[in-house]
């Protein structure tokens, strides 16, 4: 962990503007990605995980732009409009495969298409690499699949072909937003095993944006709890779900079904995700946190270590000049 | 297995979707393939299995969305698949369904309180049933029927003492006692109570749906909305509020909570368990989720490729699966919410057409704990490995030829190619395959470039195949109210357990 991260992302800042309003869909997002390794980044819908994924390739587009932070590539700001120096470097997998793969293209053609324009190869050399990628991502019969269009393959099957697609340009960093979340839960058990191979064999470093905790506890080594724009927890995986610091990351875990006993009622959080069209000036969590206090509504908290393994939470119950007495 | 308390029987039921275009006739998609179970009154029933396994099918074909081709879905003694107009009208009063994306199940262009009041509108809601006691009647005002004091349900009961009636109205209804006006006056015959209901059909129906969003935890300001004004698990409860309009005994849920995040999730849990508790409701509960299942469900039916492979208490099925595929199913959960403990068993492949599914049983072609025969002496990897090849035959034989591929099998030529050789290559790396078996490889290889890709298959299921590959398992008991269809629950069988630990074992040694 002491060597430099491959990815760093900092104070990232991505607003969408609307005609009534800003809204910091991404408020202030940091985290680190080390080679090899794979971060989570869970939260709920709206919450701003999507559009800090899209924000690493560059591909926010109008009504959105970057408005502030950096994300360094082995050390270079991407926001400084160097993607197309580093397209190919970092590759997506988005969460339906239908709609990442072109329908009148076969998946040969598509692979070969990413291999010609990030490794030069062409022609036979290309199909044969194709037919290679195929097989590395666990598709049967490779050499008949690849001439055949995307219908033809089951959800899974596509899923595999779209990850093929992006190993075609050899990178050094996934980045997987909701990558299982449309496939069947055996299915998505072969994709998981998929990419912790692919993790494991070409030291590929992999962010995985789920909304899932069961996904992010096999999948992921850190994670990142992200709530209205906002990072309010990180830590090493297994220590978030065996002691979440966070009241929403604790509340998101109790809200999972597997984890109370059948004749109990689930743990709800009341209330609704907040859309933050300001700047944050209080704790965004503060509304529906049910360990709240009258400065929650009054100061933006801001992260704190809360054990000695690095892990942070953006909470004032953490802050040391907030003891015991004065909540 | 008839038992009193069942609400459903559902026995041997069939849906087939044929498409048969003037050309050619295809064989038809078994969406339910031969189906047996009961629904018992107040119950949640867990319906779990994969994309395309058939379990959205069988809930539409219980409730006569959908057509059966055979069998039978029996309540109280009648065969609701088969019903006239006017009884498959009062069977749909009776049932509910709740669909998965709330955004689409809405039309964006009614209100919420239309949405809520349409079913109320289709069926003529409401015909208050009048019940009077001790005297006649003489009914006057708005949408009511007299029946007998000891009918099913009585919406209005009046009993006339003297000169003076004593009115009851049913909870459920939003009508009071003051709404419902009665004076009685005497004829030669005796007492004669005239009753007016004071509000409309309309104003009922109105009154109707507010309750019904209160129930359902939305307030009177939602009924003048617009659906995409509303959050997806707001959306939620007006799809259930619209279910429950007609007061159903029974609602088909189909995952009803699949599109929501975990949060919303559980608030909407919670509410059908609520509603469930104060209503009476028996639920089919259709979910991929085995974690919300588990929560939700006291039985849990199993799906796989048209057939229920597995059915019995959750709690017994989520500790101690009995077929391979609930094992296998379970093991795929990923984190801690999953019950199972050994080690994850990850199923190759999907499942088969459900136009051409496998001759035995259902699950053969992925099954981690399938009989093997004894006539090799091979290791499970091999094994493995011949059942692909299998399965890479069975799917070219399925894909489309090529206009060149059809010309080179029709003048005899080499079909396949290279290709061929390289994928068998591919799949058999590192078997070890004795001579015999090689042998037959090989001629079933040689077949498949000659273009004949389902004799090949054939060929491979005649050396290879096992029991589980020609038998049709059938629901066997494992436990109080407990089945399962697994060939290896016969005696002579070492247990679903013990074989797939004990192959899972070898596959990493």
């Amino acid at each position: 962990m002491s060597a430099d991260p491959l990815l760093s992302v900092r104070d990232l800042e991505v607003v969408f503007h609307t005609e009534r309003e800003r809204i910091h869909a991404v408020d202030g997002v940091s985290f680190d990605i080390h080679a090899g390794e794979t971060v989570g980044l869970v939260g709920e819908s709206g919450s701003g995980k999507s559009v800090t994924a899209r924000s690493i390739l560059g591909l926010v587009e109008t009504p959105g732009s970057i408005e502030a932070g950096e994300i360094r590539f082995r050390g270079e700001d991407l926001t400084e409009d160097n993607w197309d120096r580093h397209r190919g470097d970092i590759a997506i997998v988005f969460q339906d495969p239908s709609n990442s793969l072109n329908p009148v293209y076969t998946v040969g053609n598509q692979i070969e298409e990413a291999l010609r324009i990030h490794q030069g190869l062409r022609g036979q050399a290309a199909t044969r690499r194709a037919i290679d990628l195929l097989e590395d991502v666990g598709i049967p019969d490779a050499p008949r699949r690849v001439d055949e269009y995307p219908h033809q393959l089951s959800g899974g099957m596509q899923q595999r072909a779209v990850i093929a697609m992006a190993l075609a340009c050899d990178p050094d960093l996934l980045v997987c937003d909701e990558p299982t979340t449309a496939l069947d839960v055996t299915i998505q058990a072969q994709i998981l095993d998929l990419l912790a191979d692919l993790k494991r064999e070409e030291d590929l470093a992999i962010l995985f944006i789920t909304h899932d905790m069961g996904v992010i506890e096999d999948a992921t080594d850190r994670v990142n709890v992200i709530y209205a724009g906002e990072v309010v927890e990180r830590a090493a995986t297994d220590e978030l779900l065996a002691h979440p610091a966070h009241p929403y990351s604790r509340a998101l875990l109790e809200s999972i079904p597997g984890r109370t006993p059948p004749d109990e009622q689930l743990p709800t959080i009341e209330g609704e995700v907040p859309t933050p069209t300001e700047p944050a000036t209080s704790c965004r969590f503060a509304p529906r946190c049910p360990k709240a206090f009258d400065d929650c509504e009054a100061v933006a908290p801001e992260h704190v270590r809360v054990d000695s393994h690095g892990r942070t939470a953006a909470c004032l119950l953490h802050d040391p000049a907030y003891e015991e007495g004065e909540r | 297995m008839t038992t009193d308390d069942s609400l459903l029987s559902i026995q041997e039921l069939e849906t087939y979707y044929h498409d048969d275009s003037l050309l050619e006739s295809e064989s038809p998609v078994r969406a339910v393939d031969g189906v047996s179970f009961d629904i018992r009154a107040g119950e949640t029933l867990g319906l779990v299995g994969e994309s395309g396994c058939g379990k959205t099918t069988l809930g539409r074909t219980i409730l006569g969305l959908e057509t059966a081709t055979a069998g039978r879905v029996t309540a109280e003694g009648r065969d609701v698949t088969d019903l006239d107009r006017g009884e498959r009208r009062a069977w749909q009063r009776r049932v509910g369904m709740v669909f998965q994306d709330p955004e689409e199940s809405l039309n964006d262009r009614m209100t919420v309180g239309e949405i809520v009041q349409e079913p109320l509108q289709a069926h003529d809601w409401p015909t208050l049933r009048v019940a009077v006691d001790g005297g006649d009647a003489d009914l006057r005002g708005g949408p009511v029927t007299l029946v007998d004091g000891d009918a099913e349900t009585v919406d209005i009961e009046v009993t006339v003492r003297g000169g003076d009636a004593d009115v009851v109205v049913r909870d459920e209804l939003p009508l009071s006692t003051d709404d419902v006006a009665v004076t009685v006056e005497r004829d030669r015959d005796g007492p004669v109570a005239e009753i007016t209901v004071e509000k409309s059909s309309g104003e009922l129906r109105r009154d109707r749906a507010f309750d019904l969003l209160d129930r359902v935890g939305l307030s009177t300001e939602h009924f003048y909305r617009y659906p995409h004004q509303f959050s997806g698990g707001q959306r939620q409860r007006v799809g259930i509020a619209r279910a429950l309009a007609l007061e159903p005994e029974f609602v088909v849920l189909d995952e009803p909570v699949s599109a929501l995040d975990v949060s919303v999730q559980a608030r909407i849990i919670n509410l059908l368990e609520e509603l469930q508790d104060e209503l009476g409701l028996t639920y089919l509960f259709i979910a991929h989720d085995l974690a919300v299942v588990r929560h939700i469900a006291d039985r849990v039916a199993v799906m796989y490729l048209g057939n229920v492979v597995e059915l019995g208490p959750t709690e017994s099925v989520y500790s101690d699966p009995s077929h391979p595929y609930t094992v296998s199913l379970l093991s795929a959960i990923p984190g801690s919410g999953s019950s199972w403990e050994g080690e994850r068993v990850t199923l190759r492949g999907t499942p088969p057409s459900p136009r051409d599914p496998p001759t035995g049983c259902p699950f053969a072609t992925r099954c981690p704990a399938k009989i093997r025969p004894d006539d090799y002496d091979l290791t499970e990897r091999t094994w493995r490995a011949l059942d692909e090849l299998r399965v890479v035959f069975r799917t070219r034989e399925r894909a489309e030829q090529s206009a060149a591929e059809t010309f080179r099998s029709l003048v005899g030529l080499d079909v396949a190619g290279e290709e061929l050789d390289e994928t068998v290559a591919d799949v058999l790396d590192d078997c070890d395959l004795p001579p015999a078996a090689r042998e037959i490889v090989d001629e079933a290889v040689a077949m498949a470039r000659g273009g004949a890709d389902a004799r090949a298959a054939e060929h491979l299921r005649q050396h290879f195949g096992s029991r589980c590959d020609r038998d049709h398992p059938e629901l066997a008991e494992r436990g109080a109210a407990w089945t399962s269809a697994c060939l290896r629950h016969e005696p002579e069988y070492d247990s679903v357990a013990e074989t797939i630990a004990a192959r899972e074992e070898g596959e990493r040694s």
